[in-house]
């Protein structure tokens, strides 16, 4: 097991336990640190797949960002003035038999398709070119060349969902 | 170096755990993270493939637009859900049921 | 490079003076309000530029040069569209006559339309129209010319119905547009089929001659199709109806667009197409055209309304043309257009003017009398004095009074009407040269009797109105900026502006490089007769209507009065023959409805109910035991299946997503 793999491992076993966390926890606030835990170890996971711009927005985004807006929500949302904020939740075994079946489904489906063998991936590991240094700079051109539409749209989208947001939660 | 696969079953099993959570859960800001947690499982598939695809990087553009979309839709998804609270005085979602008949 | 450096430049001028009245369109029509009083000079000062530029043009392109540009547009399978400019000497006189005019009329409307609340609005659709107008005119390519044809439909919707507080004027727009609708398909068609014969819209190569032209059936089913656009916009027999009730706009335009340009855009059509035309096709365009002309010179002799009139007129002088156009007089057609729109732009201007002078009188008297109504004027000679002069010299020239520029082209395309027909053999082909004849002495005659109305005899609006004899309120001549158009179109009737020979046109500057070699040439035998023969019919029509305007002894048969006054009730045979079939259908299912079917229902309905007793007996002692435990049954069901529909959104969810699980296990195994 070489370091990279022990690394992806340990990040994808965090990844995983933090979203069973949200399932299993009966508490809000728990759940939401453990979205946290989860957020943080799908940025590693990107750090590994060789995308480090994503992992800094990833935490910047839904740590910085998406996560502070739930704890928010969560606070402006509850009557109770305890400590603990209960999380309810139903259909537990037809969710979790749910849950089973679609993983399986996807678990043999990923088996199967054997993804690797793809020619274009096999292609791209022959010639060794896979992402091997930082993509900031590609990712910079390609927002200013080919993107440059979708990301003014994608700027647009931004503004959008703020005013409305902010019209949604202000009406009185 | 470890395959492809990993990533996609990683991937997938973040997406099944983001639906349970959204079938279980009663809270809506939960059933927010388990939407969140869906788009995640989406991105670090797209990222895994984008490995192999250097020189254009056609999944990490997408997963950054995926990003900017979940951004969004979580501020108006919790705009929305405080609108229910001052209405309903709850953010249950089993407790929103006006259209059933009583 | 000289030569590159001319094409552009000529080219470029062509693209810009179509785009001014475009711009001028979209500034007025958005911000036009604000500008109020300027809006007007703003569009005069656009026309001007336009027309300056036409000139340019037009000197660059007269005699025998021709200018293309071609931008690629789309394509469709193996056939690419382009938007082309084509200019050639037609479309380089086109463009000089229409933005001539437009330029004259947005002068004079400055003055008459001054005071209306839609001020900029209608100078907007002014600058609009001469946008399309252009568009029709530079167009290379079918295509493009049938979009231009649908935007002068478009501003001449809209002006028609300008003051659209008037039911009449709305109306009449709209009758204006459904009309030349029933032409614009059959023009579609004929576009569709020409394209079907020859894989290609772009007129450079369909008009090079080069194309096999015949008489077989889809070419002149396509050649009558094209002519169907020619019908509806020129307003030829059987369409002609929508004409005299588009005099509902204003004035001025009036004097643009239903005299001078837009209905003569199907005149000039045909001459675009014209070598994609049979025999049969120009056969049937000839007797329509001949018709046409019969029917509105008919029409015209007992209108009472003065813009009516002239609309008649113009109708008829439309039919010339055409009936031109069909005999292959391609040049004396043209020519005819020419000069037509002058000095029908100048009687339609001239005609505003005397409007307009006594609605001064009816706002001064605040009183109300129909302004149009010829039979309320008279003497306005004295009081009008240069109108009446203008309106003399151009309605002469209409009348086709020698030394006059209507008395040329008329006589262009009489010569070439009877030569043709002399080529046909057949005596029976003289019909159509004599109707043109007979078409001109009855335009003496109507010529007459409205200059006789309007501006001869006394004045007899007094009369009817006490007050009008008792006050000191006179009519007055119009201002300077209504004068000077009328003042330049009146000079421009007079023949030597065409042709220094004052009997005969056929070595003028116009016609000698208007004409094409493929056309038939006039034939001269026939010229001294139809000179001599068509100013006496002009000088008897002028002396004829001399005698009987006024003269309420000698009698006028009813059944001829009551027709001209109808326009041949075309629009009660329509009435009857469509509007009221279509009600009578409406009826007669209507009755179909209410008599048979709703019997029937009746009697059905009976039978259900004897059916009904019948069965409520076995109902109430046999069926009902079986009902109520149907009904315990499915309220049990009932209450299961609510349980599922619980309100619970997520188990919603949950069920879909066993559901798209059992179909894709279904689907992998």
């Amino acid at each position: 097991m070489s370091v990279t793999e022990i690394i992806f491992y340990a990040f994808a076993a965090l990844t995983i336990a933090g979203a069973l966390g949200i399932v299993l926890t009966k508490n809000i606030l728990y759940a939401a640190f453990s979205l946290l835990l989860t957020f943080l170890g799908v940025a590693a996971l990107y750090v590994v797949a060789g995308a480090d711009l994503l992992a800094v927005v990833q935490i910047m985004i839904y740590v910085g960002g998406v996560l502070v807006l739930m704890i928010f929500g969560v606070m402006l949302t509850s009557k109770t003035t305890d400590k603990y904020l209960p999380s309810p939740s139903h259909n537990r075994i037809a969710g979790a038999l749910a849950g089973l079946a679609l993983f399986g489904l996807f678990f043999t489906a990923i088996l199967k398709a054997s993804f690797s063998t793809l020619p274009w991936i096999t292609q791209a590991e022959q010639h060794s070119r896979t992402v091997s240094e930082s993509t900031i700079a590609g990712i910079g051109i390609n927002l200013m060349t080919d993107f440059v539409l979708p990301f003014e749209i994608a700027g647009i989208l931004l503004m959008v969902a703020l005013i409305g947001a902010a019209y949604i939660a202000g009406r009185k | 170096m470890f395959s492809l696969e990993h990533f996609l079953v990683v991937g997938a099993a973040l997406f099944c755990i983001g639906v349970v959570i959204i079938i279980t859960k009663r809270n809506a800001i939960v059933v927010l993270m388990g939407i969140e947690l869906i788009l995640n499982a989406a991105n670090i598939n797209l990222v895994a493939f984008s490995r192999y695809d250097a020189n254009v990087l056609q999944g990490q553009m997408f997963a950054l637009f995926v990003i900017v979309v979940a951004a969004a839709e979580a501020a108006v998804a919790l705009a929305i859900v405080l609108r229910v609270y001052q209405y309903y005085q709850t953010v249950h979602l089993d407790k929103l049921d006006e259209l059933k008949e009583k | 490079m000289q030569e590159d450096f001319i094409i552009e430049f000529v080219t470029w001028s062509a693209t810009l003076l179509a785009a001014i009245p475009f711009f001028i369109f979209c500034i007025l029509f958005f911000v036009g309000t604000k500008l109020s009083k300027t809006s007007g000079w703003l569009a005069v000062i656009g026309a001007s530029i336009s027309f300056l530029l036409a000139v340019i043009v037009f000197f660059y392109t007269w005699p025998d040069k021709v200018y293309t540009q071609s931008i690629h547009w789309f394509t469709v399978g193996e056939y690419t569209f382009t938007l082309k400019l084509l200019l050639d000497k037609l479309s380089a006189a086109m463009l000089v006559l229409v933005s001539f005019i437009s330029l004259l009329v947005q002068i004079y409307s400055t003055e008459y339309m001054k005071g209306d609340k839609r001020y900029s609005r209608y100078f907007a659709y002014l600058g609009l129209f001469t946008f399309s107008m252009f568009c029709i005119v530079l167009s290379g390519n079918l295509l493009l010319l049938y979009i231009g044809w649908e935007l002068v439909g478009l501003s001449s919707y809209l002006l028609i119905g300008f003051w659209r507080e008037k039911t009449e004027a709305a109306l009449a727009s709209r009758n204006a547009f459904i009309i030349n609708r029933i032409g614009d398909t059959g023009f579609l068609l004929g576009i569709i089929l020409v394209f079907a014969q020859f894989n290609t819209l772009d007129l450079a190569t369909l008009t090079s001659g080069n194309l096999p032209v015949d008489n077989s059936f889809w070419l002149t089913v396509a050649g009558i199709g094209l002519f169907c656009g020619c019908i509806a916009k020129s307003a030829q027999f059987p369409l002609q109806i929508w004409l005299p009730g588009a005099m509902a706009g204003p004035t001025p335009v009036s004097a643009l667009i239903h005299a001078a340009t837009m209905v003569a855009a199907g005149v000039f059509l045909l001459a675009r197409v014209f070598p994609l035309l049979n025999t049969d096709v120009l056969t049937v365009i000839a007797i329509t055209g001949a018709i046409t002309a019969f029917m509105g010179a008919v029409a015209a002799l007992f209108q009472t309304d003065i813009k009516r009139l002239l609309a008649f007129s113009t109708i008829s002088q439309l039919g010339y043309m055409v009936m031109g156009m069909g005999v292959g007089a391609y040049g004396s057609a043209l020519f005819h257009l020419f000069t037509h729109a002058f000095f029908k732009a100048c009687l339609f201007l001239s005609a505003g003017a005397v409007i307009h002078a006594l609605h001064k009188v009816e706002h001064q008297l605040h009183t109300h009398f129909d302004a149009q109504d010829m039979r309320l004027m008279g003497g306005l000679r004295k009081t009008m004095p240069f109108t009446f002069i203008c309106y003399l010299v151009s309605g002469l020239s209409l009348a086709g009074l020698p030394l006059f520029s209507g008395f040329l082209s008329k006589d262009a395309i009489l010569t070439g009407a009877l030569s043709w027909a002399e080529t046909k053999g057949n005596f029976l082909w003289y019909l159509i040269p004599d109707l043109g004849f007979i078409s001109a002495l009855l335009t003496a005659i109507y010529v007459g009797r409205q200059l006789i109305l309007v501006f001869g005899g006394e004045f007899r609006l007094p009369h009817l109105l006490p007050q009008l004899a008792t006050s000191q309120i006179a009519v007055k001549d119009v201002p300077f900026a209504m004068q000077l158009p009328i003042g330049i179109l009146a000079i421009l009737s007079v023949f030597f502006f065409f042709s220094l020979n004052p009997v005969d046109a056929a070595y003028g500057w116009f016609l000698t490089t208007i004409s094409v070699k493929t056309a038939q040439a006039a034939d001269h035998s026939w010229h001294t007769f139809t000179v001599i023969t068509s100013g006496l019919l002009a000088i008897t029509g002028l002396a004829l209507a001399y005698v009987v305007t006024g003269n309420t002894r000698i009698p006028r048969p009813a059944f001829l009065k009551n027709l001209s006054l109808h326009n041949w009730y075309l629009e009660d045979i329509y009435r009857i023959l469509f509007v009221r079939t279509g009600q009578l259908f409406s009826k007669v299912t209507n009755g179909i409805d209410k008599k048979l079917l709703d019997t029937i229902i009746d009697y059905a309905s009976i039978s259900m109910v004897v059916l009904a007793h019948i069965f409520a007996w076995i109902d109430r002692n046999l069926v009902d035991g079986l009902v109520n435990f149907a009904a315990y049954l499915a309220g049990r069901i009932g209450a299961l299946t609510r349980s599922v529909q619980g309100g619970r959104v997520q188990s919603y969810f949950l069920y879909t997503l066993f559901g798209l699980l059992i179909l894709v296990v279904w689907i992998i195994l």
